[in-house]
């Protein structure tokens, strides 16, 4: 069974290489326009990244947190659920973290795995009530978390600004304790006192291998791929959809509490108040889509588009607005949203071919 | 005599936040009737209030500035609707894309004009968009009187706005057969209506409106493109078209409660109030009323019909 | 006479010349050099079957469908057709099955629909429309209240403003396709009325119908299709429903499969009085009753729309029922479920291979695991990937399913008939003991039909209780033991093998027969 979906990885695969490199090619004329050098601005991106350690380090950083919503929005994805809620989930996460983090106070083998544990819970509840709507009221997801990521936010704001919670004089809470920390500190050390190396990528990297294996391995990943390809014959097949879509929602949610999670213990130890949020839980959709909705893609799509982010923030500094990373995500995006379409197309014509080529039948029809 | 002052006050910061949340949303219901969906409003909001505000710098004429805010955002409009009616991509996935290219083609353009800065220069009073009445109210500018009457243009626009589009969607053909596309497109192309080309129409018009939207924020309410500027309000128009329930005035009166509560959280972060709760909390209220008004009111508060759906002549 | 004087003639009388039309899908053949004509002021009924090409014919002469070769006659003048628009423009108005209308709309709304009558600054000039409406409704007696919104409305109210729709764009030629669908007695006999005053009023009604009492009552002329041909065009003075109902259905050759006699076992699928509505309230299925024992065969049979594909969902559990149960070997349901009744023993093989039946982009091996891959293929959770590849060898072996990569395949690149295969394969495994088959061979080459209806006799000698729903008469003649008909939502006929035969069966599904 794994052959076939080599080669429908491998197409998969070329479109993707083809979108990103169209998308720079774009991102370079535009630099043209501007009277840049596109070469020397690509230069300094991948030197931004590869040369010194410290920036390889801070690539990593940076690319953790989406790599975990990454993984949230693409299991989501597998069963044909689109989780724009990834935000809103990430932002619970942190509040569960933080409150777990600061208010309890154990030694750290027990500490962090209850931090953890809160932030896993904070996000899978916040999704539960979006999975809920849906197969209850038949809402659909995209404009209950919309809904839900705005609620999220300002109740991360009004905790954030509560007495107990909040540092004085200022608009963040307290930090978390030492010991609900995942950082690493001899690493740090060595690295730069700022950076904020810590474990989190291990983690990522650790759950993306496990849901890699429960997509692909288990009968609870075959039925939800199967329900995400066609709910009429899984139904029809007697899979619980209700069951499994509910289920899809909540476990998505609790990977991106997880990412807020990590986000708190290993990089910013306090919530802020803010109007807009870092919005990780959009930059999650971009690398769940080029990684093609599978974990071990968003494992290489968020260090992608993680270590891009970081590097063109160190670009304005020579010239060039960062921005040129946005204009060229977004391209990448767009790209990716006509594809399906265009895929589809591709596999009808393929499919015609097919029928030419087997001994004489009449058409396949439904 | 306090509370008539307090009154007033929060009555004009209602106003002047609801302005650009009306332009946004009456946009999106307009391509929402037609049974388009575009997330993508953040985006269309950055590019019309950069626009706005770089060409009134430069020509000095805040209604040129005006119209050119709608042109931009229709221009990013016209890309999602390209890719979305003719090439039949997913709604969503084409929204995101149009929030990460247009703030980053419009701060990458400004950074490149003012000298690598992601904020625009401060616009001077005489170049922002006229407020009709100053003149009356020139000696007691932040009076109770004033707060009642004196605004930007935009605002006025605003319930203009409203009013054409209401009168567009419920008394000209134009408006029958986009209420038509949203609900049953099949229905209304066996009738003869081009369902690809309306819905392409209607989101190039949306487009138009959301910009001015944007702008209303930056020649009127601010001085200056910030890129915080929008943080948001186009999601918010999102939320008060369905809070609307897809009408004109229903989207007038949710603008209005959105603006409210913004208006509240500046007013309570001001020095003098200490309120029992906080106006963070105060702020998830239009949403939870949303949601509950999709909860409760089950069928038709999912709006037209065909919303959402491509539709692909077979 | 020669022929041109003959041509002329016929330009001049007749309202809608069709001449020659051919209509193809890739390889199969929908319309096949048909000629077809009506007169102003008669009422003409298009009858066929289902797959006849009488809905494709009709979808051509209003603009729907493009075709391939041929000629279309309006009133005399050569019509080219791209477009619903220019239908309407030549005066073609048509009804359709399912109504085109916007249920949040009111009726006078959706009446004037693309023709709204304007005044300035583009607004509509409601007042004139209604003016026209009222009119209209005077004028052929059709009475609807203009400002009640659709969804408020009964089938047989809507169906109204359907043909308000039509005759409000000027349409004098009107195509009414099956239009006592949905309706009870009385509300056909209200529509006859309305019928009868556009023959008056010097409309051409075409009646595309199956339903034989109706064309006795209410058509002239009646031109029968059957397989994409014209088969024949005459009068209808006092023709019989049997020869009616004959021309129908013809006479289908097939080759024969042996069919053993046998005696039936005890009762393993039982209904008892089922109900089912549709989402707008109005009764697909009225008391529906029937068993079937081990080892026999039943036949369902019926012309589409009239219950047929609705129970073909019900009975798997894929839709819900109003009252009534189904026991399945002792097992009681009075509602749907799909897995426990699927646990109690049925298996189904879907009428869509594509929306039921598989997960294309699933391989083969996949595709054949859907239903017990949790209970049989799976330790603790995890799949056996080599006891599915195992498995899937088998069946390959056994049914002899052709495909370029073996268990491997994506189901998308196999053959309609390959695909079909894995299906069976799937459904005849399975530990059920009830087998409901709809359509199985749809769609399939001779190589194929032969198969699946080998397999299905291969199961009726393993004492399984099959449930046969097929549009093919010939297909049920000759694998069931006992064939019951469907007319309008209820049985209205049983009769076993012996006693049936293709003019029988057409007669009782076209309504004919006992009443």
């Amino acid at each position: 069974m794994r052959q076939n979906e080599w080669k429908q990885n491998a197409q998969q695969l070329l479109v993707i290489f083809v979108t990103i490199v169209l998308s720079f090619f774009l991102g370079g004329l535009i630099l043209l326009c501007a009277r840049l050098n596109p070469f020397v601005v690509y230069g300094r991106l991948i030197s931004g990244i590869f040369s010194r350690p410290q920036f390889i380090a801070w690539s990593i950083i940076y690319a953790t947190p989406m790599i975990l919503t990454g993984l949230a929005v693409a299991f989501a994805l597998q069963a044909n659920l689109f989780n724009i809620g990834a935000n809103g989930q990430f932002i619970m996460g942190t509040v569960a973290a933080v409150a777990a983090g600061y208010f309890i106070k154990a030694p750290a083998l027990i500490h962090i795995p209850i931090t953890v544990m809160a932030g896993i819970l904070g996000g899978a509840v916040w999704a539960a009530i979006v999975g809920y709507l849906k197969v209850r009221h038949h809402l659909h997801e995209v404009v209950v978390s919309i809904m839900l990521n705005w609620v999220a936010l300002y109740l991360c704001n009004f905790f954030t600004l509560l007495p107990a919670v909040n540092q004085p004089l200022s608009e963040t809470s307290y930090n978390i304790q030492p010991s609900a920390s995942l950082q690493i500190h001899f690493l740090s050390q060595w690295l730069g006192r700022s950076t904020r190396v810590n474990w989190g990528i291990v983690i990522a990297v650790i759950l993306a291998i496990f849901l890699h294996y429960v997509l692909h391995r288990t009968t609870f990943g075959f039925k939800l791929k199967a329900i995400g390809l066609n709910q009429d014959a899984s139904l029809a097949a007697g899979m619980p959809m209700a069951r499994m879509q509910f289920s899809s929602m909540t476990i998505s949610g609790a990977i991106a509490g997880l990412g807020g999670a990590v986000y708190i213990m290993g990089m910013l130890p306090h919530t802020v108040v803010s109007s807009v949020g870092d919005g990780y839980g959009f930059d999650g959709i971009s690398v769940a889509l080029i990684g093609l909705g599978e974990p071990i893609g968003v494992i290489f799509a968020g260090l992608f588009y993680g270590a891009l982010k970081y590097s063109a923030g160190k670009l304005t500094s020579a010239g060039t607005p960062s921005e040129l990373i946005s204009i060229i995500i977004g391209c990448i995006v767009y790209f990716i949203a006509i594809s399906s379409a265009l895929q589809a197309w591709f596999l009808r014509w393929r499919k015609k071919r097919m029928e030419k080529k087997l001994p004489a039948s009449a058409p396949g029809g439904n | 005599m306090e509370y008539l002052s307090i009154f007033s006050l929060l009555f004009n910061l209602t106003l002047s936040s609801a302005t650009p949340l009306i332009f946004a949303a009456l946009g999106s219901m307009l391509n929402e009737n037609s049974g388009v969906t575009n997330i993508g409003l953040e985006g269309l909001m950055t590019a019309g209030a950069w626009t706005g505000v770089v060409v009134a710098l430069f020509t000095h004429n805040p209604w040129l500035a005006f119209l050119c805010a709608g042109l931009a955002a229709l221009l990013f409009a016209s890309l999602y609707a390209l890719s979305v009616i003719y090439l039949h991509a997913n709604q969503i996935i084409a929204g995101i894309a149009i929030n990460f290219l247009a703030p980053g083609v419009v701060i990458f353009l400004n950074r490149l004009i003012f000298n690598g800065s992601v904020s625009s220069p401060a616009l001077m009073l005489e170049y922002k968009m006229p407020r009709p009445f100053a003149q009356i109210f020139q000696n007691n500018p932040s009076g109770i009187l004033s707060n009642f009457f004196n605004f930007y243009c935009v605002v006025y626009l605003a319930f203009v706005a409203v009013i054409v589009l209401w009168y567009i969607l419920y008394r000209t053909r134009l408006g029958l057969h986009i209420r038509a596309v949203g609900e049953h497109p099949h229905a209304a192309d066996t009738m003869g209506i081009n369902v690809y080309r309306l819905r392409f129409s209607c989101l190039l018009g949306s487009g138009f409106l959301v910009g001015l939207g944007g702008a209303s924020i930056t020649l009127a309410i601010v001085s200056g493109f910030r890129p915080s500027v929008i943080s948001g309000q186009g999601f918010i128009a999102l939320a008060a078209v369905i809070l609307g329930q897809w009408n004109p005035l229903g989207v007038l009166s949710s603008c209005l409660l959105f603006g409210f509560f913004r208006a509240l959280a500046v007013f309570l972060d001001g020095p003098t109030v200490n309120l029992q709760v906080s106006p963070h909390l105060w702020a998830t209220l239009p949403y939870i009323c949303s949601l509950l008004v999709l909860v409760f009111a089950a069928k038709r508060s999912q709006g037209p019909a065909s919303l959402g759906k491509p539709y692909i002549r077979s | 006479m020669n022929r041109d004087l003959l041509w002329g003639h016929l330009l001049k009388d007749n309202a809608v010349v069709m001449r020659g039309i051919v209509k193809k899908y890739g390889d199969f053949i929908a319309n096949d050099h048909i000629d077809f004509s009506v007169r102003c002021g008669e009422v003409h009924a298009l009858l066929g079957e289902n797959g006849s090409g009488k809905t494709t014919l009709m979808s051509i002469l209003y603009g729907l469908k493009s075709f391939d070769e041929g000629e279309i006659f309006l009133f005399g003048e050569r019509v080219d057709l791209h477009s619903p628009i220019d239908a309407m423009r030549c005066g073609v108005g048509m009804v359709h099955q399912h109504f085109m209308l916007v249920q949040e709309f009111s009726v006078l709304e959706n009446i004037i629909l693309g023709h709204e009558p304007m005044r300035h600054l583009g607004q509509i000039n409601y007042t004139l429309a209604r003016q026209k409406a009222q009119a209209l409704m005077q004028k052929y007696q059709l009475f609807v209240d203009l400002d009640a919104k659709i969804s408020q409305l009964s089938v047989n109210v809507q169906q109204r403003v359907e043909i308000l729709k039509a005759l409000y764009t000027g349409a004098k030629v009107l195509i009414l396709d099956e239009p006592t669908a949905a309706l009870t007695p009385d509300e056909i006999e209200s529509l006859f009325d309305i019928i009868k005053s556009f023959r008056n009023n010097g409309l051409a009604v075409i009646l595309v119908t199956h339903k034989l009492k109706e064309i006795q009552r209410m058509a002239d002329r009646c031109t029968v299709i059957r397989q994409g041909r014209l088969i024949d065009c005459f009068p209808v003075d006092n023709i019989s429903e049997e020869k009616l109902a004959a021309k129908m259905v013809g006479r289908q050759v097939m080759l024969q499969l042996a069919r053993r006699k046998k005696e039936p076992g005890e009762i393993l699928f039982d209904m008892q009085n089922l109900c089912a509505h549709d989402y707008r309230g109005v009764q697909i299925l009225e008391d529906v009753s029937f068993s079937v024992r081990a080892g026999e065969i039943v036949g369902l049979v019926g012309v589409q729309g009239n219950g047929l594909d609705e129970l073909a969902e019900i009975i798997p559990g894929l839709m819900p029922w109003t009252s009534g149960i189904i026991n399945l070997q002792g097992q009681v349901f009075s509602q749907h479920h799909v897995r426990h009744m699927m646990d109690a023993g049925l298996a189904n093989i879907p009428a869509s291979r594509h929306k039921h039946g598989l997960v294309l982009e699933y391989s083969l091996g996949y595709n054949l695991v859907l239903k017990n891959i949790s209970q049989e293929y799976a330790h603790k959770g995890i799949i056996d990937e080599e006891k599915i590849f195992a498995h899937a060898a088998q069946m390959i072996e056994k049914f002899d399913i052709r495909s370029p990569n073996g268990p491997f395949s994506a189901a998308a690149d196999l053959s309609g008939g390959n695909q079909q295969k894995i299906i069976i394969a799937r459904e005849v495994n399975d530990h059920g003991r009830i087998l409901l088959a709809v359509n199985p061979t749809r769609g399939l080459d001779v190589g194929a039909i032969e198969f699946v209806r080998q397999a299905l006799l291969e199961e009726r000698e393993k004492n399984k209780a099959i449930i046969l729903i097929s549009y093919e008469l010939a297909e049920i003649l000759n694998l069931c033991d006992h064939i019951l008909v469907m007319f309008r939502g209820k049985i209205v006929g049983r009769l076993s093998s012996d006693q049936a035969d293709e003019q029988k069966l057409g007669l009782l599904m076209a309504g004919g027969g006992a009443a």
